[in-house]
């Protein structure tokens, strides 16, 4: 007998089983009236400063997911400056994925009734963290200076979806060749509802607007939910 | 390298069409132009976990565009590609799925 051959039609969505598990966690942070926002940019950006600078100003509302590849410096840093850090070692990962996160929230449970403010630090990279929807309310992306003002079409497939885009290291722009105006304009060129944000993570300058973008759109999350 | 990652995630959507005394010979694949998808990548990741008997093809699509100026949808590779209208205020329509489209099995003798 011939065996036979069959050609089947699948049609699936590959990130279906992740799709379903960043549900599952946006639904919790909905009812525990958190707002969870992805942020990711290239190692180096400054995303652990930022971060220091929003616990420093925050402090027990904040609750950080840091994503590396290894160690706890970054969560230790920001319990140093005052808020909730869980450190996810991927061990090897060049992203995180909602299982991940599913797990880190479980590890989390309770949430503390201070939490208004989820951040997840995604790895440094800005491309594979860029596929991963993880259940947030906002996604942010971050450039800094020294990476060039050029950076947005040489990645488009992060920052076309992200919600706010932050550049960072703005203290720097005396001593660098980087046009934010450009930078900023490509990013709305295929983002046109992108948010924008320049900030020194290092010198807290612009920090005051983000703790405000913060907390209007908590507040709209909120009232949307209504 | 996140191709391993999904490379991991079509395998096991592919066994769970596969029935018992049947297995994988073929599989292609859609991955948008906008998805972050290195297709080589993961031809060489679905390759290594499905054996070099699995005939893999995997088809990148062009992103689609939207101008917000004059409302044309166009594809593109080059995503700074002003509209037609020369506007260069966009926003993508698709062009961020992957998709496994079909696969092929073969009964074992």
């Amino acid at each position: 007998m011939t065996p036979g051959i069959r050609q089947v039609k699948v049609k699936s969505p590959v990130m279906k089983r992740n799709d379903e598990a960043a549900d599952r966690n946006r639904a919790l942070f909905r009812k525990s009236n958190l707002l969870c926002v992805n942020i990711m940019s290239s190692p180096g950006a400054g995303k652990t400063t930022l971060l220091e600078r929003l616990a420093e100003k925050l402090g027990p509302r904040l609750a950080v997911i840091e994503g590396d590849v290894q160690t706890r410096r970054d969560a230790e840093r920001i319990e140093k400056a005052g808020a909730f850090a869980y450190q996810i070692e991927t061990g090897g990962s060049c992203h995180l994925d909602a299982e991940g996160i599913s797990t880190a929230l479980a590890e989390m449970a309770p949430f503390k009734d201070s939490w208004e403010f989820l951040v997840i630090e995604n790895v440094g990279n800005l491309i594979c963290p860029g596929g991963f929807y993880l259940g947030e309310y906002l996604t942010a992306g971050m450039l800094s200076l020294p990476e060039g003002d050029d950076k947005v079409m040489k990645y488009p497939g992060l920052f076309s979806k992200i919600d706010l885009f932050i550049l960072n290291k703005m203290d720097l722009l005396k001593h660098l060749r980087f046009d934010p105006d450009r930078a900023e304009e490509e990013c709305r060129s295929i983002n046109p509802r992108v948010s924008t944000l320049r900030v020194s993570a290092e010198t807290s300058e612009g920090m005051d607007h983000l703790v405000a973008f913060l907390e209007k759109e908590r507040k709209s999350m909120i009232e949307g939910a209504l | 390298m996140h191709e391993l990652s999904l490379a991991t995630e079509i395998m096991r959507i592919a066994a769970d069409e596969i029935p018992e005394k049947w297995e994988l010979k073929g599989l292609s694949i859609t991955v948008g132009g906008l998805s972050c998808v290195s297709p080589d990548s993961l031809v060489f990741c679905l390759r290594s976990l499905a054996g070099d008997g699995v005939e893999v093809k995997v088809r990148r699509t062009p992103a689609v565009l939207q101008c917000l100026e004059c409302g044309n949808e166009f594809e593109t590779t080059d995503l700074y590609e002003p509209c037609s209208c020369g506007s260069l205020k966009r926003q993508v329509k698709s062009g961020r799925e992957i998709t496994v489209d079909n696969l092929e099995m073969k009964e074992i003798e």
